[in-house]
């Protein structure tokens, strides 16, 4: 199958109209052969430790206003929270007053919350906790591969060349979550990626690269012949012009998400990108530098969405952070390391305007630790549905070794397109690399 | 170029192969690692390229022979004494270092426009503060290049002293240190202003004691912004900021192998020993809280508005009585009871902290397999890092501790073993390369192309430069950059390592290249001529300048047959011509292809590894 610009413009504008029905019917994006209608992932990482308690506030609670005195969501005045529809029980949640654009995500039923949600484990440390949600085992920090990557290869992309670009993280760099993908490129921009060695041969050097690069196996020589395959590709398919978005779209994560949006567009298979947002870790004064964190997320997330407004039936988005923060506000108007945090789930299949999960309180004794938000939905349960429901993938016992039947309690957020498919929990497609998280050097051949 | 998805599957199933590769990265195991070495003794180079290229930056010309008649032993003895190595050549390079200033008003006049000297290296501590109130006193507020300018000078003179020290172990050290005590020196004006004195604590304790080193860390101007100790003051019986207490001890000391998390009885944690002393097994979520309170009024004097008014606004550690939690604290304790007395003279309890934890058996192993990391391999054997470990606690109470761990782990057989397990971080690429190729560091100029606005070269190369995921002294989080090669070989990191080389070509004379790379008469130096050797000497000649061994057949022909375009009919036994299809009075032709074929040496997954 080879689409020509003209044709995928064409396919696209076919799509949107398309949308006027409902469901997009897997168009221009699917990858070769591929008739499974798999979601897209975007999976959005707040690198930092987000704290969940003031992005989805419960305004009302009696232990949240004596401990945050003056760092709180207000239910009034100038900085009134958000008011959030069909919450949980009991509480009155808010939105941050700066997260306009996911409130109207959220309203429009696009959006659902997951409150009270992360890692089981509990790590107070930002790298630990990166880890363990990252790789997948919430025991292991040291899991050789990502739980994305066991993702793709246990639906078999990764081990074939079906699918030139099935795993992008837009943020430069590959996160833990793509530990291990021989599928996985990172990407920051897509027009300025090219070799710019020699004006007059740079495609000769490129071609003499492609032959000292398959001299080996190494994960070097593998992440030189992706990177011109990438190279190929992408001068083969940008299109023009490339998207933008609105001028009030602040910082990183839109270029990131701008990334993300026109690669959705090139056809390239994408199934998996990975974008990090980071600047969370508000320990001192946060007051002003977590609004405009807030609302960097919300304006993108809301630029991005309705950018691809014409595949939202196939995209699911994830946020989430490695842990919430400390309920008691410190002595320097900021937050200490917590536990328990929010997770955000976004797209055209989400039973969203609706907040899932259970609220387990904040008085001292239903506290973690006496301290923190306790979890109350581990975060492999949202996206074990996801990856059951969406992703088409039944394998929830690979991507995340060590979860049981009994943990896996499923909220029903998303609208399922995989209906047939029940959950394996058996462990065994996985390599026998768990706890073994040394990393080969690089030998040379 | 088009093409279609079909041609571009079709022509590369090489993708393939790199699938293949995948499973390296799984069944990884220092076994395996061990068991590839025979396979590769062929290519592995002598003694002299190993330690020139894991002691430092990559040789220069006339390196080789210099460490060869050392020896390894001779050339780490001569290294671990870097006070006693001339390095006035070097010292004149930063003296002739230019680094552009530039910025306009509002309405776009020029109000500031030089290339001036390096001016705040050597400023006092009290200078360098007072230098930040003055920008923060101005009218209007002042231009954020004024704020970062001590950052940009120490990032050049770090550039500067990498390419042209003969301390090139100590400049190793410092920036192992500098990534394990990170601040992130352009996330605030503070952090920027005092971090030549910061980089001072790195140069004077890279080789010294841990312990003396962790607490001159502790009180620093910049990590006491950068982690907010300043602003740790108890209330309510709790400290008031426990991030630098956090990082403490997971990141600066015992490391979160040791962090055992939350336990609501601390007689069930467990003890280790070590010869005849018992220590707590690891640390807990409660020994970061007690730790925190520890800290409480270790802070600045910087004029915060509860200090006392008659301290004088220096910048400089204070302890401030007034802040300090007096109550007793329970912190790495063998037995579980307190260990820190309540009500203890000032300072004591901090200090107290820094004993329980650098002391500790955990913060020996922690560090060790980090500096064998950075010295040998992504994953070093674990014989080398126990022998580092029992040097280290056998010194740890002396002065010279870290030369004395630094010498254990040079001169072990695991060290000479060690040959091609590093990737090059970006910093280390483009500097051996410079190194190997007699480039100079970009100077900025006043005025260039006729414009004030141009000539602010070394900024031109280090946007580049940052763009492949190396942020030198500005990475974020506290963690300083991964020492993994998995960070450094996504495809973006790839790409971005590859295309910097050109930046620093005589190619782009408008964008910067006033380097003195002159690659063709680095050429003629290895003495080959292009109009007379065959492309097959010319690629020779240079394998042997970037390399020194004999690299893999596949990467030299590669570099051959570019260089005669054979592909297109050119002859590896001639030297570089014209080839059909291209004008034979074209005078550049050759020399792009000389230049093209020494790019893709440097490109070669050969030069990529140290």
């Amino acid at each position: 199958m080879s689409i020509s610009r003209r044709e995928f413009m064409i396919g696209c504008s076919t799509a949107i109209a398309a949308m006027a029905g409902g469901r997009l019917s897997g168009l221009s994006f699917a990858a070769p052969g591929d008739t499974t209608q798999r979601d897209i992932l975007l999976f959005v990482f707040l690198r930092g430790g987000c704290d969940s308690l003031n992005l989805v506030a419960p305004v009302s609670d009696r232990d949240y206003i004596a401990k945050r005195p003056s760092l709180r969501v207000p239910d009034s005045g100038t900085d009134e929270g958000w008011p959030i529809g069909n919450p949980l029980p009991g509480v009155d949640f808010r939105w941050h007053r700066a997260a306009a654009g996911l409130r109207d995500l959220y309203d429009n039923k696009s959006l659902a919350i997951v409150h009270a949600a992360g890692l089981t484990n509990g790590t107070r440390s930002h790298f630990d906790a990166m880890d363990y949600i990252e790789r997948g085992t919430p025991t292991s920090k040291v899991t050789a591969s990502g739980w994305i990557t066991r993702h793709l290869r246990s639906i078999g992309v990764g081990n074939s060349v079906d699918t030139t670009l099935p795993a992008v993280s837009a943020s430069g760099s590959v996160p833990a979550s793509l530990l291990g993908s021989s599928a996985a490129v990172g990407i920051n921009g897509v027009q300025s990626f090219s070799v710019q060695a020699s004006y007059r041969y740079n495609t000769a050097i490129q071609s003499a690269l492609r032959k000292v690069y398959a001299n080996g196996s190494s994960a070097m020589h593998a992440s030189g012949i992706a990177t011109l395959d990438t190279i190929d590709n992408l001068n083969s398919s940008v299109p023009q012009p490339e998207i933008t978005f609105p001028q009030n779209t602040p910082g990183d994560l839109a270029s990131a998400l701008r990334t993300v949006a026109n690669l959705i567009r090139m056809d390239v298979g994408l199934q998996v990108a990975t974008v990090d947002y980071g600047g969370w870790d508000t320990h001192e004064a946060q007051s002003m530098p977590f609004a405009n964190r807030v609302d960097g997320l919300s304006r993108a997330l809301y630029a991005f969405y309705n950018y691809i407004s014409a595949y939202s039936q196939r995209i699911t988005i994830v946020v989430m952070s490695e842990f919430g923060r400390r309920l008691r506000a410190n002595e320097t108007g900021g937050t200490d390391h917590g536990h328990g945090g929010v997770v955000l789930v976004i797209g055209g299949s989400v039973n969203g305007g609706k907040m899932y999960g259970s609220w387990p309180g904040l008085a001292e004794e239903q506290l973690d630790n006496r301290v923190d938000l306790a979890v109350t939905t581990d975060y492999r349960v949202v996206l074990g549905e996801l990856l059951l429901e969406r992703l088409g993938n039944p394998s929830l016992g690979v991507v995340f070794p060590g979860m049981t039947e009994t943990d896996y309690k499923p909220l029903n957020i998303l609208y399922p397109s995989f209906s047939s498919l029940t959950p394996d929990f058996s462990s065994s497609g996985v390599d026998g690399t768990l706890g073994n998280g040394v990393f080969l050097p690089v030998t040379m051949r | 170029m088009t093409v279609s998805r079909r041609g571009f599957i079709v022509g590369t199933s090489a993708l393939a192969a790199g699938a293949v590769a995948a499973p390296l990265l799984e069944q990884a195991g220092a076994a395996q690692a061990q068991a590839a070495v025979p396979q590769q003794a062929a290519a592995t180079p002598p003694i002299e390229i190993i330690a020139l290229n894991k002691m430092g930056y990559g040789p220069r010309p006339d390196d080789v022979a210099r460490v060869r008649s050392l020896g390894l032993a001779g050339y780490v003895a001569e290294q671990l004494n870097p006070s006693a190595i001339d390095d006035s050549a070097c010292d004149a390079k930063l003296a002739a270092a230019r680094v552009k200033l530039y910025y306009t008003d509002k309405a776009g006049a020029v109000v500031k426009n030089s290339a001036a000297p390096l001016a705040l290296l050597n400023m006092p501590m009290d200078e360098l503060w007072a230098r930040y109130r003055s920008l923060e006193g101005m009218m209007d507020g002042a231009p954020w290049q004024e704020y970062m300018r001590p950052w940009e000078e120490v990032r050049v003179a770090t550039w500067v002293r990498a390419l042209y020290s003969k301390r090139q172990l100590q400049e190793l050290l410092v920036e192992f240190w500098h990534n394990h005590f990170n601040v992130n020196a352009s996330s605030g004006g503070e952090i920027s202003a005092v971090f030549p004195a910061y980089d001072r604590i790195m140069r004077e304790n890279c080789l010294g004691n841990f312990r003396a080193f962790t607490e001159a860390v502790g009180r620093s101007t910049a990590m006491m912004y950068y982690l907010d100790n300043r602003s740790n003051k108890a209330g309510g019986g709790e400290a008031g900021n426990e991030n630098y207490a956090r990082e403490l001890f997971e990141l600066h000391t015992l490391g979160s192998d040791n962090y055992l998390k939350f336990y609501d009885d601390r007689s069930k944690i467990g003890t280790v020993t070590y010869g005849d002393e018992t220590f707590a097994r690891g640390y807990i979520d409660d020994d970061v809280y007690d730790a925190a309170e520890c800290f409480t009024g270790w802070t600045l004097a910087d004029g915060h508005w509860e200090l006392p008014d008659t301290l004088p606004n220096n910048g400089q550690f204070y302890y401030y009585s007034k802040w300090h939690y007096t109550g007793d604290k329970t912190v790495l304790s063998p037995n579980g009871f307190p260990n820190i007395a309540a009500r203890q003279e000032p300072e004591k309890d901090g200090k107290d902290v820094y004993d329980l934890v650098c002391y500790h058996p955990g913060t020996a192993r922690h560090l060790c397999l980090k500096l064998c990391r950075r010295l040998l391999a992504d994953n070093p054997p674990s014989s080398v890092v126990d022998k580092a470990v029992a040097t280290w606690m056998q010194h740890r109470r002396s002065p010279d501790q870290i030369k004395r761990v630094v010498e254990t782990i040079l001169l072990s057989d695991e060290f000479k073993g060690s040959w091609g397990q590093k990737v090059k971080r970006p910093f280390e690429l483009v500097v051996s390369y410079m190194r190997a190729t007699n480039c100079g560091m970009p100077t900025d100029l006043e005025v260039a192309d006729g414009k004030p606005a141009a000539g602010g070269y070394w900024g031109n190369i280090l946007g580049n430069y940052n763009q492949a995921g190396h942020r030198l002294f500005e990475w974020p989080t506290p963690t300083g950059h991964p020492d993994l090669a998995t960070y450094w070989l996504s495809t973006n990191g790839m790409l971005r390592r590859w295309n910097i080389l050109d930046y620093l070509g005589v190619s782009h004379p408008q964008w910067g290249a006033n380097t003195g790379l002159d690659l063709l008469a680095e050429t003629r130096a290895l003495g080959v001529d292009i109009t007379k050797s065959s492309c097959t000497q010319i690629a020779d000649a240079w394998i042997g300048r970037l390399f020194g061994y004999g690299i893999s057949a596949t990467t030299r022909q590669a570099a051959i047959d570019f260089l005669a375009l054979k592909s297109m009919g050119g002859d590896p036994s001639k030297p570089p011509a014209a080839v059909q299809g291209e004008w034979a009075g074209d005078t550049n032709l050759v020399p792009d292809r000389v230049r093209g074929m020494i790019y893709l040496l440097a490109m070669s997954p050969e030069f990529q590894v140290r």
